[in-house]
């Protein structure tokens, strides 16, 4: 189930809440909770459910197992142990395919595995789990023995499909005490709102409108374009999610950390990523680079450490070449910002900084976007003008007629979305909550727009499924 | 007390959202039903089994059973359309314009605005017209004039743009198939065939007459030059420029097919071009229905569009006449030759039904007739009837014929339906260079 669905939405969230608010211990909301979650994800997944207790339960038993090991070595086994049997469900569905098939390709075999159907929010729980192994392995946390409850911090609806990536010592003590006061509930569902609204009225009609782009080498306009409309969807979409997950999980009694920080007003491709996806860069932080040494082991090994995990930044997000030279993109571009340019990016003025960041991270959107190496050199080729057919190389027009259509057809969405990608809502609702006079209108023209905003989603949903076969029987 | 305020709003809104979804629960319609606007059958609710559940197809029929189902679905798409369009610069020319079709659409070379004298110059390197089925575009030593046929909108500053460019190659493959049908007639059977331009390209002519004088189509030229001695094509932009200057209705203006009208001086062209003495549209019984939006009105519905709404003209054959859905070879269902029950295009013929159909004019003139078309052939074959016994027509397209349900090709029709003429009505898109001409008509000749 996704949170932008009718069946979520109309059903599951106003049952959910009026079972769980009905129910006054913690205990009870856990199992209701519990529960919950596990239809929410069975609805759409049910298979893949046992793969994720399976997950929960090995994470479960282990974690039990290395922490009642009496020998520092038995326990370190036990933890590898646990930690591999963790990742070989993410492995399996996710990399078994891409990998089996370049081996195979290196040998000049023909034969071509084909990937399993992938459980939905794989990589967002089995990096929960071991964060919790990793902490517990630690002493960070206390080994939780009560499995439902373990279970419950990897299944919790809000986080489960689309993160944001939640360490199990942030809602440790959550897990067993928490509650809910008016504001929380009032600020957890006005902000599931926002989430809502972004994600309905912007990133779904972004996509439409990308999806009415011609190819991207077409011209040079189609290139930057389509990447301009990619970046703006895929914000809009993912920090929605995060918005959503943060806000109902702000109505259940959790506090979750902000995932998304206005990411393109920064000025730096590092500041870019302290404020994209920050609990996935925090987990890589945490977990990969540190342990790896981070950069206290010289400037060769930090390099390495940099790459090595920018690489596996782009592994996770998909099991293909792009998203590993994305990945190494950024780690070159972050491995140059800390050595090479350390000065110059601390001196460049920040609008400079944020152009020349805006310029870098929509060419890391041209090697996300598209599917295979060539359409990607092609979209490059295509935003500086060029197109490569073989070896002639010839140069491709400012603008073609389909980019101009996209544009007439959706001419305002990406220019409100532009600006609402700059942290203008925020300042305006600070300063006038700070004027007492304005107070009261700050908090009427929110609720008016909420309200308006939560209603247009529901039609736009019922609207998307207008779908004309308008030549059947003609 | 805002606080509280802010409380009950957002619990008056959850539980508004849950009283929803449970009427939808309740209240909505839960069996599967016909929308005529989309013509697809909307989600009923979905049945419970473990293998659904299993394959978790469940979550997206039950989906697809609130978005069908819920209550004002029309008027909220509508609202949210008009919405849309209110944050687009599009205007009505171009959402008249709008392309619609599923089938391939040759390229429209809007851009291109030349005087006659700069076109000589251009090399066939700039045209990126491309095949469905990716053949080699023209080489940079070919020029323009000679290798490839153009469609002109011609302006009233003596400019003209191309509307569509066609190859040699597709022309000299269309003639192929063409050829091949008129092979196997018998002696004194004549193959007709029209490619007919859709409302949104005649849009782009009748909707301009401000700056537009009028169009030319070099095509049927450089095709009847490839073509057997007993074929005729016929060029429609010729055929309705008069007309359109007139201002005649001959297109709708909300669905990309051609009136009763503009079918009527279609099917009065081919059958004076084999020497009938056609009968004056005047002579028929006619009717009126108002109110009509059709697929260019449907793909978007706008709310702009819904104020051009279109009438549809009908006339009634003269004699009685009945129509046959055939398969396996025998005459299965009866149909409507003209079905005023219906409000949209389904007017003509009740719609296409494959395999293929019959229409038995009532006429005894010892002549019967194929016509390989696609929907615009509904519209016209009610204006050939006086002149066959009977009218076999014949869809290739994939949704409606299968070769094991008809039980023949062309070949066999014209062997066992003793047929004497074929027309082959088909619209633009599934003219030169498409699917249509390239592999459905050849795959289904034996």
């Amino acid at each position: 189930m996704v949170f932008s669905s009718l069946t979520f939405l109309l059903l599951f969230l106003p049952a959910l809440l009026a079972v769980y608010f009905a129910c006054r211990s913690i205990p009870l909301r856990n199992a209701v909770l519990l529960l919950g979650s596990l239809f929410f994800y069975a609805w759409g997944e049910p298979v893949f459910v046992l793969v994720m207790v399976f997950v929960t339960l090995s994470v479960y038993l282990g974690t039990l197992a290395f922490h009642a090991a009496k020998s520092q070595a038995w326990k370190r086994v036990l933890f590898t142990l646990t930690i591999i049997v963790a990742l070989a469900a993410l492995v399996y569905f996710k990399y078994a395919a891409f990998f089996t098939n370049q081996i195979l390709g290196l040998f000049g075999v023909s034969y071509t595995m084909q990937a399993p159907r992938l459980p939905i929010g794989i990589s967002f729980f089995t990096f929960q789990a071991i964060s919790y192994v990793v902490d517990a392995y630690r002493g960070n946390v206390r080994v939780q023995k009560n499995f439902s409850r373990l279970l419950l911090y990897v299944s919790c609806f809000p986080q489960l499909i689309a993160g944001p990536i939640v360490q199990y010592a942030d809602i440790e003590y959550e897990l067993a005490e928490r509650r809910t006061s008016l504001d929380d509930f009032t600020g957890g569902m006005r902000r599931f709102a926002i989430g809502l609204c972004k994600k309905v009225l912007i990133a779904n009609i972004l996509g439409e409108m990308l999806s009415t782009l011609p190819d991207a080498g077409a011209s040079v306009s189609a290139g930057w374009l389509t990447s301009l409309i990619f970046a703006l969807q895929i914000y809009f979409d993912f920090s929605a999610y995060s918005d959503m997950a943060i806000g109902l999980g702000r109505v259940l009694g959790f506090r979750y950390h902000e995932n998304f920080r206005y990411p393109y007003i920064s000025s730096s491709v590092s500041e870019f990523w302290r404020r994209w996806h920050i609990s996935l860069g925090h987990f890589f932080r945490e977990y990969v680079y540190f342990p790896l040494g981070g950069s206290r082991k010289g400037k060769y090994r930090t390099t390495f450490n940099l790459l090595f995990v920018w690489s596996l930044t782009g592994l996770w997000h998909g099991a293909s070449w792009n998203f590993v030279l994305w990945g190494l993109y950024y780690g070159i571009l972050i491995a140059l910002e800390h050595g090479t340019f350390k000065y110059v990016v601390k001196r460049t003025p920040r609008p400079v900084g944020i152009a020349l960041t805006l310029l870098a991270v929509l060419i890391g959107w041209a090697l996300f976007y598209q599917t295979d190496l060539t359409s990607c050199a092609r979209q490059l080729f295509a935003m500086f003008g060029v197109v490569k057919d073989g070896a002639a190389i010839s140069f491709v027009g400012w603008m073609d007629t389909q980019t101009l259509y996209a544009l007439r057809t959706y001419t305002v969405l990406p220019v409100i979305a532009c600006v609402l990608c700059l942290p203008i809502l925020p300042a305006l609702e600070r300063f006038m909550r700070q004027r007492i006079r304005l107070q009261r209108s700050a908090q009427l023209l929110s609720v008016v727009l909420l309200t308006l905003g939560v209603a247009l989603s529901i039609m736009n949903l019922v609207s998307d499924s207008y779908n004309p076969f308008l030549y059947f029987r003609f | 007390m805002r606080r509280k305020l802010s409380f009950l709003v957002t619990l008056w809104w959850i539980i508004l959202c849950g009283v929803i979804g449970v009427c939808m629960l309740l209240f909505a319609n839960r069996t599967p039903i016909v929308s005529e606007q989309e013509n697809r059958t909307l989600a009923g609710m979905p049945q419970l089994s473990l293998e659904s559940m299993q394959k978790g197809e469940i979550s997206e029929q039950f989906e697809s059973f609130l978005t069908d189902q819920f209550f004002l679905r029309s008027d909220i798409v509508d609202g949210m359309n008009s919405l849309k369009h209110l944050f687009s610069a599009l205007t009505v020319d171009d959402l008249l314009n709008e392309e619609g079709e599923e089938v391939f659409v040759p390229q429209i070379e809007d851009a291109q605005t030349e005087t006659a004298e700069e076109l000589t110059e251009i090399t066939a390197q700039e045209i990126t017209q491309e095949t469905i089925d990716g053949e080699t575009p023209l080489t940079s030593d070919e020029t323009v004039t000679g290798d490839v046929a153009r469609v002109w909108l011609e302006h009233k500053d003596g400019t003209k743009d191309a509307l569509f460019t066609y190859t040699k190659e597709d022309i000299q493959k269309a003639a192929d198939v063409i050829n091949t049908y008129a092979g196997l007639l018998p002696v004194g059977g004549t193959v007709h065939v029209m490619l007919v331009p859709r409302a949104q390209t005649v849009n782009k002519f009748a909707l301009h007459l401000d700056t537009e004088s009028g169009w030319s189509s070099e095509m049927e030229t450089a095709l009847e030059t490839l073509l057997s001695s007993n074929v005729q094509v016929y060029n429609p932009y010729e055929l309705f420029q008069s007309a359109i200057l007139d201002g005649e209705y001959i297109y709708f203006r909300t669905d990309h097919h051609w009136t009763a009208r503009g079918a009527y001086l279609a099917a009065d062209a081919m059958l004076k071009g084999d020497g009938y003495q056609t009968i004056p549209l005047s002579d028929y019984q006619q009717k009126t229905i108002d109110g009509y939006l059709g697929s260019i009105y449907l793909h978007g519905r706008n709310a702009k569009l819904k104020e051009l709404a279109d009438e549809i003209e009908v006339f009634y054959p003269l004699l009685p006449a009945e129509s046959f859905r055939v398969s396996n070879a025998y005459k299965k269902n009866q149909l409507p030759v003209i079905d005023d029950t219906q409000t949209n295009y389904l007017v003509f013929l009740g719609g296409t039904s494959g395999p293929y159909r019959v229409l038995e004019s009532g006429y005894h003139t010892g002549r019967n007739m194929l016509m390989v078309c696609d929907s615009f052939g509904n519209s016209i074959a009610p204006f050939l009837l006086p002149y066959y016994d009977d009218v076999y027509m014949v869809d290739f397209r994939d949704e409606y014929y299968t070769r094991a349900d008809a039980r023949a090709g062309v070949k066999d029709y014209v062997r066992r339906l003793s047929i004497d003429d074929i027309y082959i009505v088909l619209s633009e898109t599934n003219g030169i260079g498409s699917i249509y001409l390239n592999k459905l008509m050849p795959g289904n000749i034996n």
